[in-house]
């Protein structure tokens, strides 16, 4: 029995009432939207017979609380709506999804009739649904197996019922937030702790010379130096010598302090950014593809700073602090217990103060930061499409928009300020009333010579309590920068636990010689979920041939091209190379047979030479020449005052388009791979350009293997076979001849194309 | 590897199938044995046996400026086809690399500077005063980091508000006054 | 003037042109009739060498003044525009230089650094169109045209 959701008692006996035998049903779940588009609780619940779909809201019947102060309810099931579908009579179980909503119909008696609905929390569930009525149907029974989904059971979070937001990561925002975060701060912790045990020590240092100073400058100075008949009198030169001595090694101690805590900042900075981008390489594609790589920018800056700054600064400090709190409190209560007790009766209400002002600090710091860094990813974004922006005279909009974010960001930014300005300040002025407290109380102490007080004791007893000061002043601070540090760590973690959806297989494949055999199984795929690009598509290209692929754009064809370098996994099928999966093969296999030139060519920062080397970076200049030569690029090349050295990239010599495809094959091609893959690769050249590139491809490719996809016919003219992609589906595939006769797609796009030459007077 | 460079059909001129010569008013021209050049792409019937070809008056263009000035050089004509690859200047001796020296120092001029006199900025615009190979002279350049490009780790190439060049071989070999001078660019 | 509290006169330095290149714009001036249709400044001689020259064009002549390194001797060249089929503007890297065409031979008119470029750039043009406007041939045009069109086409074939 799979349980897709459990269903609460009252539900369970519901549908016990009508007669359903809840134990011997196949499948249960549940949906939220009812068949009036409004929201409900919607339980469905299949056996081999039937489908049984209950509509209602469950309602608290009564309330009481029970001995150990936790609440019970009875629950109860109004309903709105009950129907039972018989699954023979039902026919193609489909999902259609809406938008932000779907339905799951089917077909009765060639009528359309509706199952249920669901928002987008269930479509997972919806897909799952009917995937497991089609197979019951076929087989007469739920394959688990097939459903493929192994913790399906577990998607919500055990603790608040919530679902996880994120089913690759089973964190529950809500409640493992804090605790998860602090054992991964330890562990980071540990990995630094050297740096930070050295800081603390030389911390530790000065600050116990700091202690000792107020009671030689006090009691020492006033007991014994100054009055009569103390052990040290009139000694006052020696006195301020040592005053100065004991300052002396506390500068020089705070000079090395300095310089260690410079070279700490600076090196675990480095390596945090380092692990940063490491893991950040590591990652799929997908993760780059559904954020803004600005705001990952500012993430990777900001964060590891404010990281750095914790361990090394905020942490240390923050120890120091709490333990030279609770050595001054112990000396002045030793000194003096009940001035003591005065003295610190306004810090509790200082705390607890604290407490509250952390909560509210902890959400104006995270507006805070998603505003800027919205704010940063508009700038990026808008800076690098500003021929875009030019072209379509948008540039005031632009502006418009930078300033609302602008203003937004600023808006959270002076809420922050003028918060802490309000209430900081009025939490200093609760501590100073203590020390008021403390000259009244001792003075008077001191006048009436309770408890051996004297001026001495008094001096000493008020230069500790200035001391204390310092620490509490820090933690007050504390709230502030913890709460930073505390949303920067949850950012970060957000990278780092970022699932690597393709991974590695435990023993991978490594093939020395790959002949090029590629062959496609049944390859299903789908970015988002229910949407199917690729639908059951199969095909081999023997090594050595070529193969072209045509279609309707958005009709998938670039999605087999990722799927063949496993920039994305497939869900349903198989692609092998030399008849191994590429699931076992190994990256490295894989990336060095494989050569991809893409529409969108991406060339980096530096010179021609530098890009073109990019795939082989051990290339003797007469490869990269040659290289070149065979891509057509090397013509205009040459044409360049600084040869292969001219600079491109963004914000230097902007190439047109067919002289930046022109490189990137030239990229590929230096690789010298088993599988080539040309994606529109001549698409913006003209054709004589291209006739010559693919001639002299022609000869660089004899005996390895070619895909290339182009939606204009003349790239295709030397394609041994030909497949046709409409709608993530292939329904033709064969010879160019072939398809002409077959008289289907091809032959349309074929006319269509031909068509167009005629208008402009050429013949066929 | 190695197999695809014959796939390439880069024609190498050397000593062995090119003689380099001076028209009469003193520009490079040269004589190569190789098939006569198509003029039209699609002609037929055109005759491939390899002769002495007289190239008339040929350009030379430095592929790698900064890495290799002496190797690679391409052979082109006055609308900028390539007829060949010198693979070094070495592969031709005497008379010929003379010649062809001459019309590389004449199309590439990039004064080296020997010492930076003063070097002022304002409002973005750095104003300098060098002294080069080729005598005292002074520029401008606006955006002066990104203008510095750093060809090698001590090698470097400014390129000024008009667009002329001016080439430091070596940063760490100038006097300790000019490296400070320019030492905020780098 | 200015009167230092030391009492000394500092003369106020005037800027100062290099009087090379006066005299040099005052002589091509002089030679093309103190009139010109246009005119440039160029500053480099045959192997690179840094010269003070300026070129005016003037009623179908080009006349060119380059002061040499021994001073005394200063090349004036007065060129005939009809006799010129082909005036080149030379895009080199570092400097640029025009050259021209006469009689079947090949020579170069002057060179200079990036400075000029513009200037020599819209000299060579106009140095071009002067001879263009007479030699305008229309059945020579639509052969090339008809060439140029034919084997764009056989690409389709």
């Amino acid at each position: 029995m799979i349980n897709l959701e459990k269903f609460p008692a009252a539900i369970s006996e519901y549908f016990t009432a009508k007669g359903i035998d809840m134990l011997g049903a196949l499948m249960t779940m549940k949906s939220d939207i009812g068949a009036d588009s409004v929201y409900k609780d919607v339980y469905i619940v299949v056996d081999t017979e039937y489908v049984t779909v209950a509509e209602g809201t469950v309602v608290f019947k009564h309330e009481r609380i029970r001995s150990d102060g936790n609440p019970v309810r009875a629950e109860g099931f109004v309903e709105a709506r009950y129907e039972r579908f018989m699954l023979s009579e039902l026919e193609e179980i489909k999902v259609e999804q809406l938008i932000s909503t779907g339905r799951v119909t089917a077909l009765r008696d060639n009528e359309p009739v509706l199952i249920f609905n669901f928002s987008s929390t269930y479509k997972h569930d919806a897909g799952l649904f009917c995937r497991a009525a089609e197979s019951l149907k076929k087989d007469g029974k739920i394959d688990e197996e097939k459903l493929k989904d192994s913790d399906y059971e577990k998607n919500s979070c055990p603790k608040c019922g919530r679902r996880y937001p994120d089913p690759d990561r089973k964190i529950c925002p809500k409640c493992m937030d804090k605790v998860r975060l602090i054992k991964k701060l330890s562990k980071l912790f540990l990995h630094y702790k050297r740096y930070i045990l050295l800081i603390l020590l030389s911390l530790s240092l000065i600050s116990m010379l700091g202690a000792i100073t107020p009671y030689v400058s006090n009691q020492i100075f006033y007991a014994d130096v100054l009055k009569e008949g103390g052990r040290y009198y009139g000694k006052i030169l020696n006195i301020i010598l040592v005053m100065i001595a004991v300052r002396v090694a506390s500068l020089l101690i705070s000079l090395l302090n300095g310089a260690i805590s410079a070279k700490v900042s600076a090196e675990v900075t480095y390596d945090l950014r380092k692990n940063i981008f490491e893991t950040l390489s590591r990652l799929s594609l997908s993760f780059f593809t559904n954020r803004q790589t600005g705001g990952l920018m500012t993430q990777i800056n900001n964060d590891s700073t404010m990281i750095y700054w914790f361990f090394c600064d905020g942490f240390p400090y923050f120890v120091l602090n709490i333990v030279q709190l609770i050595v001054f409190m112990i000396i002045m209560f030793i000194i003096n217990p009940i001035l003591t007790v005065y003295a610190f009766v306004t810090v509790p209400i200082f705390f607890i103060s604290f407490k509250f002002i952390f909560l509210i600090f902890d959400k104006m710091y995270a507006k805070s930061w998603s505003r800027r860094r919205s704010f940063n990813s508009l700038i990026a974004d808008v800076l690098n499409g500003m021929r875009v922006v030019k072209s379509f005279s948008r540039e005031d909009d632009e502006m418009k928009r930078f300033d609302k974010r602008s203003k937004l960001s600023a808006d959270a930014d002076a809420d922050i300020g003028i918060k802490s300005a309000k209430i900081f300040p009025m939490l200093f002025f609760l501590l100073k009333i203590g020390s008021y407290i403390v000259w009244g109380i001792g003075g008077w102490q001191v006048m009436k010579g309770t408890g051996g007080m004297d001026y001495a004791k008094l001096a000493t007893f008020i230069a500790y309590f200035g001391l204390i000061y310092g620490p509490l002043e820090f933690l007050a601070d504390v709230s502030n920068w913890w709460s930073e540090c505390l949303n920067s760590l949850q950012r970060l973690f957000e990278i780092t636990d970022a699932n690597v959806e393709v991974k590695e297989c435990e023993n991978p494949v490594t093939l020395d010689k790959v002949k090029g055999d590629v062959e496609f199984r049944n390859v299903s795929f789908s970015y988002i979920e229910n949407r199917k690009v690729i639908d059951n598509i199969s095909f081999e290209v023997p090594s050595g041939s070529t193969l072209g692929i045509v279609g309707h754009t958005g009709a998938g064809k670039s999605t087999l091209e990722n799927l063949l370098t496993r920039l994305y996994n497939t869900e349903d099928g198989e692609i092998l190379i030399d008849g191994v999966n590429i699931k076992d093969l190994s990256f490295e296999t894989l990336r060095r047979s494989v050569a991809i030139v893409s529409q969108e060519t991406y060339l980096f920062r530096g010179s021609i030479l530098e890009n073109i080397k990019y795939a082989c970076p051990e290339a003797t200049e007469d490869q990269v020449i040659a290289a070149s030569v065979i891509a057509s690029a090397h013509s205009f090349i040459v044409k360049y005052p600084d040869g292969y050295h001219t600079q491109i990239g963004f914000g230097n010599k902007e190439l047109s388009g067919g002289e930046r495809q022109r490189i990137s094959i030239a990229r590929a091609i230096l690789k010298n791979p088993q599988i080539l893959i040309l994606d529109e690769a001549t698409a913006a050249m003209d054709t004589q350009t291209e006739r010559q590139i693919q001639e002299a491809l022609n000869r660089l490719t004899k005996g390895k293997t070619t895909i290339i996809i182009a939606h204009r016919l003349s790239t295709l003219r030397d394609a041994d076979n030909l497949i046709v992609i409409e709608n993530g589906k292939m329904p033709e595939s064969g010879t160019a001849k072939e398809l002409l006769k077959k008289k289907g797609v091809y032959y349309n796009l074929y006319k269509l194309q031909a068509d167009a030459l005629k208008t402009i007077g050429i013949e066929d | 590897m190695k197999n695809f460079l014959d796939l390439a059909e880069l024609k190498y001129f050397t000593s062995d199938n090119a003689k380099m010569y001076k028209t009469k008013n003193g520009f490079a021209a040269m004589k190569a044995f190789m098939p006569p050049i198509k003029k039209d792409d699609l002609a037929e019937g055109q005759d491939n046996t390899p002769d002495w070809q007289d190239l008339g008056r040929v350009y030379f263009h430095r592929m790698f400026p900064f890495d290799a000035p002496d190797e690679f050089i391409s052979v082109l004509d006055k609308d900028g086809n390539e007829y060949g690859i010198i693979r070094n200047i070495t592969d031709f001796s005497g008379e010929d690399a003379d010649i062809i020296n001459e019309f590389l120092a004449r199309k590439y001029l990039c004064p080296e500077i020997t010492k930076v006199i003063s070097l002022k900025e304002k409002l973005g615009y750095s104003y300098w005063e060098v002294e080069t190979d080729k005598g005292k002279m002074s520029f401008s350049m606006h955006d002066t980091y990104r203008n510095i490009a750093r060809v090698s780790d001590t090698r470097l190439v400014l390129t000024d508000v008009d667009g002329n060049r001016f080439g430091i071989k070596d940063v760490l070999a100038l006097d300790s006054k000019s490296y400070r001078k320019i030492e905020l660019y780098l | 003037m200015q009167i230092s509290w030391k009492g000394t006169i500092i003369i106020m330095k005037k800027k100062i042109i290099p009087p090379g290149r006066i005299r040099v714009r005052e002589k091509v001036m002089s030679a093309a009739g103190g009139n010109a249709d246009y005119s440039f400044d160029f500053n480099l001689y045959e192997k690179n060498e840094y010269i003070y020259g300026a070129a005016v064009i003037n009623g179908g002549f080009v006349y060119i003044v380059i002061e040499n390194s021994n001073k005394d001797n200063d090349t004036e060249i007065k060129l005939t525009i009809d006799d010129v089929t082909e005036f080149r503007y030379i895009n080199n890297s570092g400097c640029v230089a025009i050259e021209y065409t006469k009689s079947g031979e090949d020579f170069e008119l002057c060179r200079s650094d990036m400075r000029n470029a513009v200037a020599m750039q819209i000299g060579s043009k106009r140095g071009q169109r002067g001879w263009r406007k007479r030699f305008y041939n229309l059945p020579e045009m639509r052969k090339d045209a008809k060439a140029g069109f034919n084997s764009m086409l056989g690409m389709y074939r």
